[in-house]
């Protein structure tokens, strides 16, 4: 019997390591190892692709991609720009906020608004570019026809590069409010109904209690949609890189007057366009990972005076 | 009373203006779709009810029939349709399949590398992924792997750190009771894993299931990256590429647009609950 038992943990021991072991593996293999590589990499000389021809810098020489890499004033075009494009993400949360109050009240058709506003989450990057490539139109777009009605002359969206960005992060917005919203919601469906009607009893007004309680209480959310969209907003990239690609009539690859180089984008360049610019490309995805680190942590820092966690 | 029906009022301007900003964009798309031809399309100004002859299938038509593979005459969209197919069966199947085996082992088994394995996958989660991009093209384009389905199918098909952490905070709440009832029987873990854990979280699998669907079905950057040749191409990637070379036939573009939506948006209607469950229990882990 006593054999059997532990026969039994030893057979758990076992088991257990096995199937835990085929993601921890694959990340292994997948992510180490890429990971790694790319620190040599920018490092590195990289004539092409060829892994033979790879050569580790000398000892004098070791930060020469990075060196490259953050004296050319491209780079500080494509982060500029990323930052630009980064406003997408606080007004997308604010409208979702706004979105999800409105839809916790008592009203008719919520579950229609909530399929509506989430269906751009499960159309592909591809679909969406290509609507609003229709949609941003000089000619027949709706959004010119609209500021039509207010006496506004067309503008030239996609190939003017003072609104080639507005368009971008409307686009971004508008793709981005279903998800923000659907977190939103559930958070507010676990305010307890209790500390509302308190707050009646103390005579509070809509607005006071949106400030005073749903606010607060919705802090964690709101910061973890804001750091998760924080990550992705530094990595923004598909969404410029198929507009230019469904769009053959752009001037430059990269939006008009490079508008619409995100620092991805600059990498990608580098990558595949340039010869020779592998390293470069490793390099800059360290700084990019370097200023994502240093802005989460100070997300982190703000955030301990700003968050209300309400659980005790 | 009267402040509640003023606020009531604006609720419903605010949410329906909304709605219709996201309407308005589907029903062009639709609408231009079915426009008879190009000059219809782009009419300035913008023909938003087309009528008799204004209206056709000609866009649909021709996705088919005027976009084809050179080398084989063959549908580029049924080919891209039927790749798309071929990446996505194993990478859901086999990626839920190891997810849910881990989190398994990580909510009811006990063995010694259990804390460790759990913090290496953590770590993770929180890699910008963007860093790998370069590097793992690198290593594919050496092992000649660049221009096959290798890079898209394999590595998703190990699970994912995140399906890992969902699903494990599900198994985590099936009770103990039971699995020992079970090990009484003689069920081994294998045993278990089959006849209890999985078919208790199918709702689990499924919601789980939908979200990796949504984002392989919809992968653009990957197939963008590795796939070279026009008959290797996915759905998304023939649609760029289809939309990029026919900037002057905006219906058959739109036409294209909807062939390769609807899938998704069929599913979305259909499982609309299960979507919303996925992100909501998977996103505020945080």
């Amino acid at each position: 019997m006593k054999s059997k038992r532990k026969n039994y943990k030893r057979r758990e021991e076992l088991l257990g390591t096995f199937f835990a072991s085929l993601p921890v593996i694959g990340f292994l293999v997948f992510g180490i190892v890429p990971l790694v590589l790319s620190f040599i990499m920018s490092f590195s000389y990289m004539p092409s692709f060829d892994i033979r021809a790879m050569k580790v810098l000398e000892w004098g020489k070791l930060f020469n991609n990075y060196r490259t890499v953050l004296t050319d004033p491209l780079f500080y075009k494509s982060v500029g720009n990323t930052l630009y494009a980064a406003l997408a993400l606080p007004l997308s949360i604010i409208i979702a906020l706004i979105l999800a109050v409105l839809l916790n009240q008592k009203i008719k058709g919520k579950k229609f608004y909530r399929t509506i506003f989430f269906i751009p989450y499960v159309c592909s990057i591809v679909a969406v570019t290509l609507m609003w490539r229709t949609l941003l139109n000089r000619n027949y777009g709706a959004i010119n026809q609209f500021l039509g009605l207010f006496g506004i002359e067309p503008i030239a969206w996609l190939t003017d590069d003072r609104f080639y960005m507005p368009a971008m992060i409307l686009m971004s917005i508008w793709c981005s409010v279903g998800f923000n919203l659907i977190l939103y919601s559930a958070a507010l469906t676990n305010i307890s109904p209790t500390i509302y009607e308190a707050a009646d009893i103390d005579g509070a007004g809509p607005v006071r209690k949106f400030f005073s309680i749903t606010l607060p209480l919705l802090s964690p959310t709101t910061f973890y949609l804001f750091i998760v969209g924080m990550i992705g907003a530094l990595q923004e990239f598909v969404r410029f890189q198929s507009m230019n690609a469904v769009n053959s009539s752009l001037i430059s690859p990269t939006g008009p007057n490079n508008a619409g180089l995100t620092i991805v984008f600059y990498l990608y360049n580098l990558a595949f366009s340039q010869a020779g610019g592998l390293g470069l490309a490793a390099a800059t995805s360290w700084i990019l990972a370097i200023i994502t680190i240093i802005l989460t942590i100070f997300s982190f820092r703000i955030s301990r005076k700003a968050i209300y966690y309400d659980q005790a | 009373m009267t402040r509640r029906k003023v606020l009531k009022i604006v609720t419903h301007i605010v949410l329906s203006l909304t709605a219709l900003a996201y309407i308005i964009p589907f029903y062009i798309v639709f609408i231009t779709a079915f426009k008879a031809n190009n000059a219809v399309a782009t009419a300035t100004p913008f023909i938003w009810f087309p009528v008799g002859d204004q209206l056709g299938v000609q866009g649909f038509i021709d996705v088919f029939k005027t976009y084809t593979i050179f080398s084989t005459g063959k549908s580029m969209v049924a080919t891209g349709f039927k790749n798309t197919l071929i990446i996505i069966v194993p990478v859901i199947v086999g990626g839920m399949f190891s997810s849910s085996l881990a989190a398994y082992a990580f909510a009811k088994m006990k063995f010694r590398l259990k804390k460790a394995m759990f913090t290496t996958l953590m770590f993770s989660m929180m890699l910008p992924g963007i860093i790998l991009l370069i590097p793992s093209y690198f290593v594919y384009d050496n092992l000649a792997l660049t221009n096959t389905f290798f890079p898209l199918i394999v590595p998703p098909m190990f699970g994912s750190a995140l399906g890992v952490f969902f699903l494990r905070q599900y198994y985590t709440g099936i009770p103990d009771e039971l699995l020992e009832a079970a090990k009484m029987d003689g069920l081994g873990h294998f045993g278990i894993y089959f006849r209890i854990v999985l078919p208790l979280s199918i709702p689990a699998l499924i919601a789980q299931g939908l979200l990796g669907l949504v984002a392989t079905y919809n992968d653009y950057l990957n197939p963008l990256i590795y796939l070279l040749d026009e008959e290797k191409y996915t759905l998304q990637i023939a649609l760029s590429m289809f939309a990029s070379g026919n900037t002057n036939s905006l219906h058959t573009v739109m036409a294209g647009s909807i062939i390769a939506m609807l899938p998704m948006l069929i599913i979305y209607f259909l499982l609309q609950k299960h979507f919303v469950n996925g992100l909501t229990m998977s996103g505020m882990k945080g």
